[in-house]
């Protein structure tokens, strides 16, 4: 079997519609993860223990799960309890929540990194615990947060691809809709390789000038 | 007006700091134990004694950093902290607390500012969050307490820029930017370099000279709180051993412990 660049190019307006599905699905879910990572570390760090044990548990249970049963738990099961979601939602649901776990551990070294007399000097101007937390404590995290959520975001970017298998015509699902009708599989996965990889690596770029860029301002 | 001066006598006669039975442990190292101290308003007390013997303690309990085990403290006549809920004796820490505390001021040995913020943010950010005044009013505040501690001109500076003299500098101005009756220093000059001890000492001294705010010192610098102090107490295990005028307690003590340590301290 040859590969048909005519064939291939032919397809690459589809594919980069299924490009625009994967940037939306990981931007929308890493919001999520973003919001829900950092609810979790602050449960977590609470000084009342059945708020920081849910967390634990919640962060314990999605990271040993693996994310595929998650997704499809997701879009299968729960429209017999009624709650019936679109591929997308379901998927953008899914990862926010499994990478809810990570990003609630990132956040939380952050938040411990910063030394005990940031909290101290804040209870000694007279701050109440919620403006500690708002005004001192997590403006200082994001130096630390942001080169390795760049990263998470790059695996999340890759494992969006999954979405595929609960109907989203995200990058490779729409180039399994393509190639379930020419069976031309050699042009559309190599395709949808090569524009994984290359978005990949410019990510993985911009995330090293990041982590630089915070290494020297910090 | 012999009701007015009545009531001001009165007013006057509530100490400012009380520690009444405080005890306090780390694990199983008890640091304070049912210890008792009053401190009348307007008074500058000196607290010296070895590394472990309370000092310092004492004055993350009244800042309410950590919590007595046991005893009560009160500024001017109001409990710090603990609560009387339905019988049971509770940390409450609500609005009352808040009040009292804003009383409190305190200089940390490490500094402590927020290295996220800029000089003259680090001074403004308390006074406009915490007691709600105008960018506006809290810059001016900000300016003349710069001033002050000779910072005006290293406003738009970071942390990260300073020595450790300058940093200590602003941090007092931080503190004083609440307007506190009391002031507490912990230790404030021992993370310095030798040279860097005078400027932030002679700041100290100046507050104390301009205003009548209550001062509780932890120090190790000898001639510092002979200068200062109006009153010298020396710890040692979790007890006051020494209580008396600076010139007694650092001229002449009565007690050998007090003779000893401050032999240490002058063969550093």
């Amino acid at each position: 079997m040859n590969f048909d660049f005519h064939y291939a190019w032919s397809i690459v307006p589809a594919l980069l519609e299924g490009v625009v599905v994967t940037l939306e699905a990981t931007l929308t879910g890493m919001v999520i993860a973003i919001a829900g990572g950092l609810t979790l570390a602050i449960a977590r760090l609470s000084r009342a223990p059945a708020l920081s044990g849910v967390a634990i548990s919640y962060i314990e249970f999605f990271r040993l799960t693996p994310l595929l049963v998650q997704l499809f738990f997701i879009f299968y099961v729960l429209p017999s309890y009624g709650i019936r979601l679109s591929g997308f939602t379901c998927g953008v649901i899914g990862l926010g929540l499994y990478y809810s776990a990570y990003m609630s551990e990132v956040f939380r070294a952050a938040i411990e990194s910063i030394p005990r007399g940031q909290w101290e000097a804040a209870t000694a101007l007279s701050y109440s615990r919620s403006a500690i937390w708002k005004r001192i404590i997590l403006p200082q995290t994001p130096p630390i947060v942001i080169p390795i959520l760049a990263n998470y975001t790059i695996g999340m970017f890759k494992e969006s691809a999954l979405l595929a298998t609960i109907t989203v015509n995200e990058l490779l699902g729409s180039a399994l809709k393509e190639a379930s009708v020419t069976f031309r599989y050699l042009e559309t996965i190599t395709l949808v390789g090569l524009l994984y990889g290359m978005m990949s690596i410019a990510a993985s770029l911009a995330a090293q000038n990041l982590e630089r860029y915070f290494a020297r301002h910090r | 007006m012999p009701d007015t001066a009545d009531s001001k006598a009165i007013l006057d006669s509530v100490p400012c700091v009380e520690f009444r039975g405080v005890s306090k442990s780390y694990g199983s190292n008890q640091v304070l134990r049912e210890f008792d101290l009053t401190v009348p308003a307007g008074q500058r007390l000196a607290l010296i004694g070895r590394s472990g013997s309370g000092k310092t303690t004492l004055l993350r309990l009244l800042m309410t950093i950590e919590r007595p085990d046991a005893g009560t403290i009160n500024i001017d006549g109001e409990p710090l902290g603990w609560r009387s809920v339905d019988g049971k004796i509770v940390w409450r820490e609500d609005d009352a607390l808040r009040r009292v505390r804003r009383k409190i001021g305190m200089v940390f040995q490490h500094f402590n500012l927020f290295p996220h913020m800029t000089v003259l943010n680090n001074v403004i950010e308390a006074p406009t969050q915490v007691l709600g005044l105008s960018k506006r009013e809290a810059a001016d505040r900000a300016d003349r307490l710069l001033s002050l501690v000779g910072m005006r001109e290293k406003a738009e500076a970071w942390p990260r820029q300073l020595s450790g003299g300058q940093q200590q500098r602003v941090a007092i101005a931080r503190a004083l930017a609440m307007e506190p009756r009391i002031m507490l220093f912990d230790e404030i000059t021992s993370a310095l370099d030798p040279e860097l001890v005078g400027e932030v000492l002679r700041v100290v001294r100046q507050i104390a000279r301009d205003t009548g705010m209550t001062m509780l010192i932890v120090t190790h610098e000898m001639n510092f709180a002979r200068d200062v102090a109006d009153r010298v107490i020396f710890m040692s295990g979790g007890k006051i051993v020494e209580d008396g005028l600076p010139e007694t307690v650092l001229g002449d003590p009565r007690q050998p412990e007090t003779r000893s340590f401050l032999r240490s301290i002058l063969e550093r």
